[in-house]
C-alpha cells in the first residue's frame, strides 16, 4: 500500500507528445482507473509508473519514494498484462511462483503462496498444467495470481479483460474489485471501457490525446462533466451551442440555433462557465433526462424522428435537432414506428439541463 | 529544469547511446569479417602496384581474349539453365505429389528431400560415379547391351545442369507444395462454375496463385548457379566466373581474382536487393484458408502399377548418389578400374577413420572449426537479433541488411575476400596475418552461415512475446536473470536449430576451404577431394558417408527440436 504521486509527468516520442502534463495523487487503497479511447497515453503513463519507460519530464513517487527512473525490478509492483505474458515454458505454479523466487522467499512458503493464490483466483490445484493447456479467462486469472502473489505495493492493471467474452468479463471483473478490497492494495487499472471503468473504479481520470480531461470520482464524471468531451464520452450527452438570453437569480435561460428555448439552474454546470446576456455556450444534455413532451411547452425540443427502437427496459430515439443529432432514451414508453420522419416533441426537466463553457 | 534533472538520473541503459556500446562488438565483427574484407576485393580491382588503375577491369572486358566474358556469359546461362530445369522438376513434382493420390506418393514425398542433406563436393563426386565416361549406369548399360561404347555420360555443362537440377529442384518444390496445399479450391471451383475448363483454370487461377513462390524461388536457384563452384569443378566446366577466381588465385594473381569477384558479389548483391524488392511488394491476396486442395484418386488398375513402379525409380534415383558413395566406402583403393562395379570390398577405411591419426585430422579439424564458427554465430547471432528485434534504434535496418549480406556472396567470393583483407596485418586480425593460419577458416565459415543462425534466432525472438520479459521484470527479476531463465529459454529451440544448420553447413563446407585451408586446418571436404584425386576412392568415400551420417542425425534433431519448440509456442 501507497500512495502513488505523478507530478508534471511528460512522456514524449520524438517530436510526438504521448503524454502531456500527467499531474495527480493516487491515495493509498485507491481503485484508480485511466480512461480514454485508443492511443490517448494509458499504457504509456501505465508504463512509466511500473518502470518500463521513464519521463521525458516530471517525477513519480511511491509516497516519499521517487521512483521516476528506478529500474521495474525494484519497485515491488504487480503487473498484469493486457495479453497476459505468461511464460511459456514455465507451469502454472512456477509463473506464479517466479515472483517469489526473485524475493527469495523460502522453498515451503513458496510453495504455500502459490497454492492460497490460485485458490483465490479459483484454480487451486492447477500448478503442474501448463499455460498452453488452460482458457483464455484461465490465463487471465493466472496473471491476476502471479501479480498478486507477491503482495505488491501497487497492482497495475492494462485492459485485463479485452481478451474474454462478456460474461467472463463481468464475473472476473468483479473478482479483481473483490481481491482489490480484501487485500487493500493500491490499484492503478487502464480501459477504454467506460461502464467497466464505472462499475470499479474509487476515482477516473479520463484521458484524450495524451492530456487529462477530468479526475474525479464515478459519480461527478457522470452527473458534472468538465467539457463537452467528458460529457459526451461518460454521459453519452448531446452537445447543443447556445446563446444566454437571460440570466437571473439561479435560473438562466439559452436560445438554441434552431429557436427553441430552454431554462435550467445556474449550478448545473461545469466549473468556469460564466453568465452574460449574449453569450454564447453549450447545453449538454443525457437521453435519459429527456422526456416526451406530452403536451407541455416550456422546455420543448422538436425535431425529426430519425430512428426509434425498442428495448425492453427503454425505447431509444435519435432526433434530427436543426442538424444536431439528440438522443433520448424512455423509460416504459413504447415507441411508435410511424413516428420515423414525423416531427416530435421532447421536454427537458429544468434541474436537468446542464451548461458547459462555450467553445472559442 | 525538471527534464534536465530527469535525463541526468537516468540509469546508464535506459540513454540514447547505450544500445550502441552494447552492439559495439557487433558492429567491430560486421565491419571487420563482413564490410571490410569486401571493401578489400574492391579496392584490390583498382589498384595495380599501389596506383590506380582501371587495368584489371580492362582486362576482364577485353573482347580479344574473351576469357572473363565467356566465363561470365557461361555462368549466366547456366544459371538460367538450371532455373528452367529445377523449375520443371520441382513444380512438377510438387503438382504430382499434392494433387494426386497414388500408391507410393507417401513414400515418394519422404525422400523428395534427401537432396537436401547431401553436401555438395560429395555429391557432385557421386554424380560423377553414377553417370561419368567410367560411371556404373553408363558402362553397365554397356556391359548389357554388348555394345562397344558407353551409351550416354553426363560431362561438361550437361554435368553442372543435371547436379544443379537434382540438388536444387527442393527451392522450387518446398515453396510451391506448401503454397499447393494451403491453397484455397474454392477459387478454382468458383471459376469453374464461371465456365472454365480445366487448362484455364490451371492457366488462369492456379498457376498465378503459385507466381510469388516460384518467383522467389527462381531468384533463389539463380543466386545459387552463379555462385555454384563445385560441380563446373567436377565437370571441368573451367569458363565459368567461380571457376576463373579460383584459378586466378591458383595462378598467383590475387588482384585480377579480385576484380573477378568484385564482379560477381555485385552479380550476387543486385539480385539479393531484387529479391528482397520483389517479397516487399509481394500481395497476399488470398489468404483465406478456404477448402484444403483435394487429391485426385488414381484408380485405373495400370497407371497405379505405373505409378508403383515409377515411385519406387524416383526413390531409387533419389537415394543412389548415397547408396554410391556408400557402397565405394567398402570398396578398395585403387583395385576398381574398367569393371562396372567394385569387385573388392573392405572395412578398412571405416577403422583408418577412427585410427589413422593421419585420416583422423581432417574430422577433427572440421569439427573444430565448424564448433568454433557456429559458438561464435550463436554469440554473435543472439545478441544481434535480440538488440534488432527488441528495440528500436537508428541504423537497426542496416545492421539487420550488413548480416544477410554474405547470404548472397558466393563462397568463392567470401575465400578471395578474406585473404584480400587478411594477408596484410589490421586491426580486426589484431594486427596478424591470418591467411595462411589456422584461424582463416573458422572466420570464413563464421561469415558464411552467420546470416543461416541470425535469421533462426531471429524469427524464434519475433515469434516470442516481449511483455513476458517486461513481465519477469515487474515481478523482481534482474535483467540478467531474466534474460537467462525468460528471455533465452523462449528462443532455446530457435537457437539450437539455427546452430545446428550453420554447423551442418560447416562440416560439408568446400569451396571457401579449398581457398584457404593450410595443411594444419585441412578439413573433410578438403581431405574428399583430395583423396579422391589421388584414387584413393574408399577412403574418400568412408569420409564422404561420416559426412552424410553426422549431416542426417543433426537434420533429424534439428526438425525434433523445431516441431518441439513449435508445438509448445502458445
Ligand atoms: N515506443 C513508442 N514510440 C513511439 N510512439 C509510441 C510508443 N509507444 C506509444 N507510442 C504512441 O503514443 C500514443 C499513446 O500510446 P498508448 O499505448 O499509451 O495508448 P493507449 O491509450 O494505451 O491506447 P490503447 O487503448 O490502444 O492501448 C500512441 O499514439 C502511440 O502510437
Ligand atoms: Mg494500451
Amino acid at each position: 500500500m501507497a500512495d502513488v504521486i505523478l507530478d508534471h509527468v511528460k512522456k514524449t516520442f520524438g517530436k510526438f507528445t504521448a503524454v502531456a502534463d500527467a499531474d495527480f495523487h493516487i491515495r493509498s487503497g485507491e481503485f484508480f482507473t485511466l480512461l480514454g479511447p485508443s492511443g490517448c497515453g494509458k499504457t504509456t503513463t501505465l508504463r512509466m509508473i511500473a518502470g518500463f519507460s521513464f519521463p521525458s519530464s516530471g517525477e513519480i513517487r511511491f509516497d516519499d519514494w521517487n521512483v521516476t527512473t528506478l529500474s521495474p525490478d525494484k519497485r515491488d509492483i504487480g503487473m498484469v498484462f493486457q495479453n497476459y505474458a505468461l511464460f511459456p515454458h514455465l507451469t502454472i505454479g512456477e509463473n506464479v511462483a517466479f515472483g517469489l523466487k526473485t524475493r527469495k522467499v523460502p522453498k515451503d512458503e513458496q510453495k504455500r503462496r502459490v497454492a492460497a493464490a490460485l485458490e483465490k483466483v479459483h484454480l487451486g490445484g492447477y500448478e503442474n498444467r501448463k499455460v498452453q493447456e488452460i482458457s483464455g479467462g484461465q490465463q487471465q486469472r493466472v496473471a491476476l495470481a502471479r501479480a498478486l502473489v507477491i503482495e505488491p505495493t501497487i497492482l497495475l492493471l492494462d485492459e485485463p479483460l479485452s481478451n474474454l467474452d462478456a460474461k467472463l468479463r463481468d464475473d472476473t471483473r468483479s473478482e479483481i474489485k473483490r481481491l482489490q478490497r480484501e487485500m487493500g492494495i493500491t490499484t492503478i487499472y487502464v480501459t477504454h471501457d467506460q461502464a467497466e471503468a464505472m462499475a470499479v473504479s474509487d476515482r477516473i481520470l479520463i484521458m484524450k490525446n495524451g492530456v487529462t480531461q477530468q479526475l474525479g470520482t464515478p459519480y461527478e464524471v457522470y452527473y458534472r462533466p468538465e467539457n463537452r468531451f467528458v460529457a459526451e464520452f461518460i454521459g453519452k450527452h448531446t452537445v447543443l451551442p447556445a446563446v444566454i438570453e437571460r440570466a437571473e437569480g439561479e435560473l438562466c435561460t439559452v436560445r438554441l440555433q434552431e429557436g427553441s428555448r430552454l431554462t435550467g439552474f445556474k449550478k448545473h454546470a461545469a466549473s468556469g462557465v460564466t453568465y452574460k446576456e449574449g453569450e454564447t455556450l453549450l447545453v449538454a444534455l443525457r437521453p435519459e433526462c429527456i422526456e416526451p413532451a406530452a403536451g407541455r411547452e416550456d422546455n420543448l425540443l422538436r425535431g425529426q424522428v430519425i430512428h426509434a427502437e425498442f428495448t425492453g427496459m427503454s425505447a431509444n430515439y435519435l432526433l434530427d435537432v436543426a442538424g444536431t443529432v439528440l438522443k433520448a432514451t424512455f423509460v416504459n414508453h413504447m415507441p411508435d414506428p410511424k413516428s420515423i420522419g414525423q416531427s416530435y416533441g421532447v421536454h427537458v426537466p429544468r434541474e436537468r439541463v446542464y451548461f458547459l463553457k462555450g467553445e472559442a | 529544469m525538471n527534464n534536465r534533472s530527469a535525463s541526468r538520473r537516468l540509469p546508464i541503459s535506459s540513454r540514447p547511446w547505450f544500445i550502441y556500446v552494447v552492439l559495439l562488438p557487433v558492429f567491430f565483427v560486421l565491419l571487420g569479417y563482413v564490410v571490410y574484407p569486401l571493401i578489400s576485393i574492391f579496392k584490390d580491382g583498382f589498384f595495380v602496384d599501389g596506383h590506380f588503375s582501371l587495368d584489371l577491369y580492362r582486362r576482364f572486358f577485353n573482347t580479344t581474349s574473351m576469357t572473363n566474358l565467356e566465363a561470365t556469359w557461361n555462368s549466366f546461362y547456366i544459371s538460367v539453365l538450371s532455373v528452367i530445369t529445377c523449375g520443371i522438376v520441382g513444380v512438377g513434382m510438387a503438382f504430382l505429389l499434392e494433387s494426386f493420390e497414388f500408391p507410393g506418393r507417401r513414400m515418394l514425398k519422404a525422400f523428395a528431400v534427401i537432396p537436401m542433406a547431401l553436401p555438395s563436393l560429395i555429391g557432385a563426386f557421386s554424380f560423377d560415379f553414377l553417370y561419368g565416361e567410367s560411371g556404373i549406369i553408363p558402362r553397365g548399360l554397356k556391359v548389357l547391351f554388348g555394345l562397344p561404347q558407353v551409351p550416354f555420360y553426363l560431362d561438361g555443362i550437361a554435368g553442372v545442369l543435371m547436379m544443379h537440377t537434382f540438388t536444387m529442384y527442393t527451392y522450387f518444390y518446398l515453396p510451391v507444395s506448401a503454397a499447393l496445399r494451403n491453397a484455397d479450391t474454392s477459387l478454382e471451383e468458383a471459376a469453374n462454375g464461371l465456365g472454365c475448363n480445366k487448362w484455364q483454370v490451371f492457366w488462369r487461377v492456379r498457376l498465378p496463385m503459385l507466381t510469388p513462390s516460384i518467383v522467389a524461388a527462381s531468384m533463389l536457384v539463380f543466386m545459387i548457379s552463379m555462385a555454384s563452384y563445385t560441380a563446373p569443378l567436377i565437370y571441368g566446366v573451367d569458363r565459368t566466373l567461380t571457376m576463373q577466381i579460383v584459378i586466378s588465385r591458383t595462378n598467383g594473381d590475387l588482384a585480377m581474382a579480385s576484380c573477378q569477384s568484385t564482379i560477381l558479389a555485385l552479380i550476387s548483391i543486385s539480385f539479393l536487393v531484387l529479391m528482397r524488392i520483389y517479397e516487399s511488394r509481394r500481395s497476399y491476396a488470398s489468404v483465406s484458408k478456404g477448402t484444403p486442395v483435394h487429391r485426385k484418386e488414381v484408380k485405373n488398375k495400370a497407371a497405379r502399377v505405373v505409378a508403383i513402379v515409377a515411385s519406387f525409380a524416383a526413390v531409387l534415383f533419389l537415394m543412389l548418389p548415397i547408396l554410391t558413395i556408400i557402397l565405394i566406402s567398402f570398396s578398395v583403393n585403387g583395385k576398381w578400374t574398367t569393371q562396372v562395379l567394385p569387385t573388392q570390398y573392405t572395412i578398412q577405411y571405416y577403422i583408418d577413420l577412427f585410427s589413422n591419426p593421419k585420416i583422423l585430422a581432417p574430422i577433427r579439424n572440421s569439427l573444430i572449426m565448424s564448433s568454433a564458427a557456429t559458438i561464435g554465430n550463436v554469440i554473435f547471432g543472439v545478441i544481434a537479433a535480440y538488440f534488432i528485434s527488441r528495440r528500436r534504434f537508428r541504423g537497426r535496418g542496416v545492421v539487420d541488411k550488413l548480416i544477410m549480406l554474405p547470404w548472397s556472396l558466393p563462397g568463392t567470393v567470401v575465400g578471395i575476400s578474406l585473404i584480400a583483407a587478411f594477408n596484410v596485418p589490421t586491426v580486426f586480425s589484431f594486427g596478424q596475418v591470418f591467411v595462411g593460419t589456422f584461424f582463416i577458416l573458422p572466420i570464413a565459415y563464421f561469415v558464411r552461415h552467420l546470416p543461416l543462425v541470425y535469421r533462426s534466432t531471429y524469427a524464434s525472438f519475433a515469434q516470442t512475446d516481449g511483455s513476458c520479459e517486461e513481465a519477469a521484470r515487474g515481478l523482481g527479476a534482474g535483467w540478467l536473470y531474466t534474460f537467462g531463465k525468460i528471455v533465452l529459454p523462449m528462443v532455446a529451440g530457435g537457437i539450437a536449430s539455427g546452430a545446428i544448420l550453420g554447423f551442418v553447413q560447416g562440416i560439408g563446407e568446400f569451396v571457401a576451404s579449398i581457398l584457404l585451408y593450410t595443411p594444419s586446418s585441412m578439413p573433410i571436404s578438403v581431405a574428399i577431394n583430395n583423396q579422391m584425386y589421388s584414387f584413393r576412392f574408399g577412403t574418400a568415400c568412408a569420409y564422404g558417408t561420416l559426412q552424410i551420417v553426422l549431416v542426417a542425425v543433426l537434420l533429424l534433431i534439428s526438425e525434433k527440436i523445431k516441431g518441439d519448440s513449435t508445438a509448445s509456442a502458445i
